[in-house]
């Protein structure tokens, strides 16, 4: 609680309210300057996508997103003046989200890298679809999940080939 | 604890245990400020738990994105950027116009609140129009997901519907569109009950620059929806 006694005190002394309950108020440019940053950002990101950045266009959309995310939690949402607690828990839920995009990444490009039925490492020599993270392999495989695959047909993995014939 | 209590006891001259407050502030609460600070906490956990929800989907969208990126850029185009687009200026104004409402509630200004507020639903409503155009369209071309895509026992197809020469995997970019915006129109409609409420409320004079509670913890919500929109916006429209 010494954190947010620190603050309480800090509050009062710094804008000069009286008592609790009385609350920072931004002046209205500052609304309207974030708005006016979202605005413009808005346009950059619809611009972005008509130029060839290659592999960088979604990493450039992603970052001009939380750009604006952050301006929006930041000062609309009042993380501005509020307890670092509440920007703790969001970072915090951040990470945990964080978590779950890393894992599904690193299934993603590691997926078929091993026989999953004799745990032996897949042989380099098997060819890999450059486009596709997913790739096919020679050695047989088992049915396992096939009621799985029927379902994720997109996916070119061998237990799913009846759906691509 | 204690030590703030007596605190803010000390300060706003109370002697007794938080039954002379003022009368939004709820038994079980010391302090008005408590109260405020405890329900933004409580908000905000709600928020990131609804992040996390939201996060299951991206974590979808990743995951068949990097199997398929062609079929993305591909199936996008069936999107309209200008739509698309307006819906964000529509979104990102509506967090203005509730930021806004905030700050008249702060300075006790209940009539620029009761304008903002409804500049909101305005925004909102229009969000929710072009959307309606947007998914007409898409059911239209057989744009739908999963066993529905381009599926005539599902939807009447016209001859030249857009449908019959995409990928036949494309459902899989359109169930992901039609989940995230679906999940995220829901908490559009969520959002318009709530400001309706506060509005209500707002007018019937229950709020003032001491409380106003409802107004922040919605304008929170709402601005979260804006939150979600800004991501989905780029990695569905803008794919290149």
């Amino acid at each position: 609680m010494a954190t947010s006694e620190t603050h309480d005190t800090n509050h009062d002394h710094d804008h000069g309210h009286g008592g609790h309950g009385a609350h920072h108020v931004d002046p209205l440019w500052l609304y309207l300057g974030v708005f006016g940053g979202l605005l413009v950002m808005t346009v950059v990101t619809v611009g972005a996508s008509y130029l060839d950045f290659g592999a960088a266009n979604t990493a450039i959309a992603v970052l001009i997103a939380s750009v604006k995310a952050f301006l929006v939690a930041f000062f609309f949402m009042h993380l501005r003046h509020d307890k670092p607690f509440h920007s703790l828990v969001l970072v915090s839920g951040l990470l945990f989200l964080s978590f779950l995009f890393l894992f599904t990444l690193s299934d993603n490009g590691t997926r078929n890298d091993v026989d999953d039925m004799h745990g032996k490492p897949v042989p380099k020599a098997a060819p890999k679809l450059a486009s596709s993270p997913l790739r096919e392999t020679n050695a047989p495989r088992p049915s396992r999940g096939v009621a799985f695959c029927r379902g994720l047909s997109i996916l070119p993995l061998p237990c799913c080939k009846e759906n691509h014939g | 604890m204690s030590s703030t209590t007596a605190e803010g006891h000390e300060q706003e001259g109370h002697g007794g245990h938080g039954h002379h407050g003022p009368s939004f502030l709820a038994h079980h609460f010391d302090t008005p400020e408590q109260q405020f600070e405890s329900a933004k906490l409580g908000m905000w956990v709600f928020l990131v738990t609804e992040i996390l929800m939201f996060g299951g989907l991206f974590a979808a969208y990743i995951f068949f994105q990097g199997v398929k990126p062609e079929l993305f850029i591909e199936a996008h185009h069936h999107l309209n950027k200008i739509q698309g687009g307006t819906n964000t200026i529509f979104l990102l104004t509506s967090s203005l116009t509730i930021a806004l409402a905030v700050r008249s509630s702060q300075l006790g200004k209940r009539s620029h609140a009761t304008a903002h507020l409804v500049a909101t639903l305005l925004f909102a409503c229009g969000f929710l129009v072009i959307k309606y155009f947007e998914y007409s369209h898409k059911i239209h071309d057989g744009l739908l997901p999963g066993p529905a895509f381009c599926n005539p026992q599902a939807v009447e197809l016209a001859a030249d519907a857009a449908c019959k020469t995409m990928s036949k995997d494309s459902h899989v970019f359109f169930s992901l569109y039609f989940m995230m915006t679906g999940l995220h129109g829901i908490h559009v409609v969520i959002g318009m009950g709530l400001i309706t409420w506060v509005l209500l409320r707002n007018l019937k004079g229950e709020f003032s620059s001491e409380f106003y509670t409802p107004i922040e913890i919605v304008g929170l919500y709402w601005h979260l929806v804006d939150l979600i929109w800004i991501y989905l916006f780029p990695l569905l429209y803008l794919i290149t």
